[in-house]
């Protein structure tokens, strides 16, 4: 069977394209060349060939670990709907098809994580009490709808027994619930100071009525239960557990519609009376019993409230910022968080650019958009402009003469010709193979160098801009400008050190250049010194022997050298020169007679007193 | 031509929207291409292109994204206005129906942009005169009353095309100098690139070498 039937053409195609068509039909599988040059888009780097072969190795080479990626999937995907009770499209991609940088107001109030910023949001704007409204009234809808189900399979014993009177939900049916439940305690703590309770006369009378006389019976029956218990017995103990659970439900029902319906709560949310009215019936019934979709009006005007006027500029404020800088440095970030972001999209598709894949990312935009628009017409569509559009796709990436060819396997390609060429037209899916493997690819062997260059950090960098520039301006607010220092401190902590790095730099540099000006000053400075040495200046003597018998010199060499003065200069160019010459000739001497003068004292040891003399 | 890949200060994002026919690709193409595409393909959902032109002096990037103007693409395509720094909407000057729907173009522009997003209505089509439908006057009027730049061109003949997207590059870099685009934020669609001849691959600002011993 097929999901989707084909519909009467409710449009003529144009000429052109009916002709295009036909001719196309002609020869379905070898599609003849294109008249004219198809719709191509260069890259400003043009395209490479190089890069589209790694492309087409690494799609093969991730051919073989597809089944494990596929598998990972699941649990990521469990992990991003925890919570989306109104999840109900069907997911034609495995992959994760929302970015957790583009938020919904349904998104928003179900994420944990953002549910705090847009609180701060609303609080500055004066209408936290709508969200509080909203999340409190959803808790307890889940809350009554969990209880109202297990009492009506006879489940009230299991779950009497499983959890208190005053607890949540079940944690397997709405594992989401403690946690708003936790946020809703810190928000009412929080909040602003709640009047005493008051009941509304008609719902005392009401809730009295039935609770005077049925409060007497535990007391009286409950001797007799240490015997065999009667089936009277137990029936009786289980509609007085059930009634405490559906006086703790209307309890619950009252509290929120004193805080926020009854037109004397502190601030009430803005319905008319017609509402309220009618959340009023609902929670006194007759019967005694509460409504659990008892706020669901009032919740849906809320909704449209915090929608139509807060919620785009929540995502124009710092706040928002906050959060896709939270989720973005969080460790996890996901090619789905990129893709289905416009602002981070704007900063990937430079990247790729780059990288010169932009044919890649390109085909996984317009055949996602191509699969989202076909699916959201649930099977109620034009076959043939259907399959017109995947022809557009087919003779731009995957045909032979492809003006974008992406270097998809003939298997792929063969896939998607029969895909497209289906009768009644192509399913939403039918690109579904090629579109896992450019994820695949984008996923593997771009996200990564993404996640470290400098376009990342550039991003990173804007957010945090616009997150200071926000808070700049709103510096007024004192419960904001806590945490204003604290992200101005971190900030000014960051820079300081970047400063003190390079100040240490600079302070090597210096170092070295001082190491080198002293090393220059102590050459300098040994030039005079040897410029004035006069070693021949002074005595009469001729020379003297020393105690070890070397013979020192203290006279001029050659005396009469002097008498010509008109070779001064050269003579004293050539004495410093032979000086030096005869220092290091008698240097090597004196070693060599050191060595015989030291065996000649070992031989003569016999006799050390004597001193001989020449 | 088009500079080095790398050597630009400023990426602006652009989008182009308006009916199916109008001609938004074949805008697209002579400007990115400086050709004319005839029979080109009806676009599927959004497609991609860049070119690098000077605008005061700068070297500015135009990151430009081209949607679909079938009605049946509208909702996927309204995702990729966001953060737009400029947008193009254009109309078939042979075709009424095409100027009838503007209005509808532009409160989605302006629903689904930044305040600061630079709009410019462009005529398409200027070549065929013979056929006129909408008179520029006409045309020039719903520009002025709704604060639009206004051009018409011709993606045949290229006439006003590159001066469609510099008269648009040229406001918002003026913005950006008046102060009125927020050029850190990431939502404006604008990146602002200072000089840096490595490009994107590097991890860490390359380190300046250090000066040589003066021996």
């Amino acid at each position: 069977m097929s999901f989707f039937k084909r519909k009467a053409k409710s449009k003529e195609p144009e000429r052109v394209t009916d002709a295009k068509v036909n001719r196309r039909l002609g020869s379905p599988h070898s599609p003849s060349p294109p008249l004219k040059n198809n719709h191509a888009i260069q890259e400003a780097a043009g395209p490479s060939h190089v890069a589209i072969s790694a492309i087409s190795a690494n799609m093969d080479s991730f051919a073989r670990g597809r089944t494990a990626i596929l598998k990972k999937q699941p649990s990521h995907m469990e992990a991003a709907h925890f919570g989306d009770l109104g999840h109900s499209s069907v997911n034609y991609q495995p992959q994760e098809t929302r970015s957790r940088l583009s938020k919904t107001v349904d998104q928003v109030l179900r994420d944990n994580v953002a549910i705090p910023h847009y609180m701060r949001f609303m609080e500055r704007h004066g209408a936290d009490h709508l969200v509080r409204f909203w999340l409190e009234a959803e808790s307890f809808r889940s809350t009554s709808w969990s209880w109202v189900r297990a009492h009506s399979l006879n489940s009230v014993k299991h779950s009497s027994l499983a959890e208190p009177v005053t607890g949540s939900g079940d944690g397997s049916d709405l594992p989401e619930l403690p946690q708003h439940n936790s946020h809703d305690l810190e928000w009412n703590s929080a909040g602003v100071t709640a009047q005493p309770e008051q009941r509304d006369p008609s719902c005392t009378d009401v809730g009295l009525q039935p609770g005077t006389p049925r409060a007497e019976t535990p007391s009286r029956q409950a001797p007799s239960r240490t015997g065999t218990p009667s089936k009277g017995q137990s029936n009786i103990s289980l509609r007085d557990l059930s009634e405490k659970l559906m006086r703790s439900i209307e309890k619950d029902a009252v509290t929120i519609f004193t805080k926020y319906v009854s037109p004397d709560a502190v601030r009430p949310i803005p319905i008319t009376e017609q509402i309220r009215n009618d959340i009023v019936a609902k929670i006194c019934g007759e019967d005694g019993m509460v409504d659990p979709n008892c706020f669901v009006i009032a919740q849906s005007v809320v909704f449209t409230i915090l929608e139509q006027q807060y919620f785009l500029e929540f995502l124009r404020s710092h706040h928002f910022c906050k959060y896709q800088i939270e989720v973005l440095t969080s460790g996890s970030v996901f090619l789905a968080d990129i893709l289905f972001c416009e602002s981070a999209l704007f900063y990937f598709s430079e990247y790729m650019e780059k990288e010169e894949a932009m044919n890649v990312l390109q085909f996984w935009l317009a055949a996602d958009n191509f699969q989202n628009q076909l699916a959201a017409k649930k099977g109620q569509y034009d076959g043939q402009e259907a399959q017109n559009d995947a022809m557009i796709l087919y003779d731009k990436y995957f045909s032979l003469q492809a003006t974008n060819p992406l270097g998809f396997g003939d298997s792929v390609r063969m896939e998607i010709e029969s895909n497209i060429c289906r009768e009644g037209g192509p399913l939403p899916e039918c690109f579904t193979t090629p579109l896992r493997q450019a994820w695949t690819t984008m996923e593997k062997v771009y996200m990564p160098g993404f996640l470290s260059s400098n376009l990342y950090y550039k991003y990173l960098s804007d957010l945090l801009n616009s997150v200071r520039a926000d808070e700049f301006v709103n510096v007024n607010t004192p419960g904001q400008g806590a945490a204003a220092d604290n992200e101005q401190r971190s900030s000014s902590s960051v820079s300081e050190a970047s400063l003190m790095q390079s100040g240490a730099k600079k302070a090597a540099i210096k170092i070295l250049k001082n190491f080198d000006e002293a090393i220059t000053v102590d050459v300098a400075s040994l030039d005079p010194e040897s410029l004035y040495q006069r070693p021949y200046a002074g005595k009469m003597t001729f020379g003297r022997v020393n105690e070890l018998g070397q013979f020192i010199r203290e006279a001029e060499p050659e005396p009469d050298v002097k008498k010509s003065k008109g070779f001064m200069f050269s003579q004293a160019m050539k004495k410093w020169v032979q000086g030096n010459s005869n220092e290091a000739q008698e240097e090597m001497a004196w070693q060599i007679a050191k060595m015989i003068v030291n065996d000649v004292v070992q031989s003569n040891h016999d006799s050390p007193g004597k001193s001989t003399k020449l | 031509m088009t500079a080095a890949p790398y050597n630009y200060s400023y990426i602006f994002k652009y989008i182009i929207i308006g009916d199916m026919g109008v001609g938004k690709s074949c805008l697209l193409h002579q400007f990115t291409e400086k050709k004319f595409m005839a029979d080109c393909p009806h676009t599927i959902g959004v497609e991609f292109g860049t070119r690098i032109m000077e605008v005061h002096g700068q070297k500015v990037k135009l990151q430009i994204w081209d949607t679909a103007g079938q009605e049946r693409f509208r909702a996927v395509t309204r995702s990729y206005y966001r953060g737009a720094a400029g947008a193009l909407m254009v109309y078939d000057i042979t075709r009424r129906s095409t100027y009838n729907h503007l209005s509808s173009w532009l409160t989605d522009a302006r629903n689904l942009t930044n305040p600061n997003t630079v709009i410019i209505l462009i005529g398409n089509k200027g070549d065929l005169e013979a056929q006129r439908d909408v008179t520029y006057e006409e045309a020039k009027q719903f520009a002025d009353e709704n604060g639009l730049l206004f051009l018409e061109a011709s993606a045949k003949t290229g006439e006003n095309v590159e001066e469609a997207f510099l008269e648009a590059a040229k406001r918002i870099y003026q913005n950006i100098q008046d102060g009125s685009l927020d050029l850190n934020a990431a939502e404006s669609g604008v990146q602002h690139k200072p000089s840096a001849p490595q490009g994107g691959r590097l991890n860490a600002d390359s380190q300046p070498p250090k000066d040589g011993c003066s021996c």
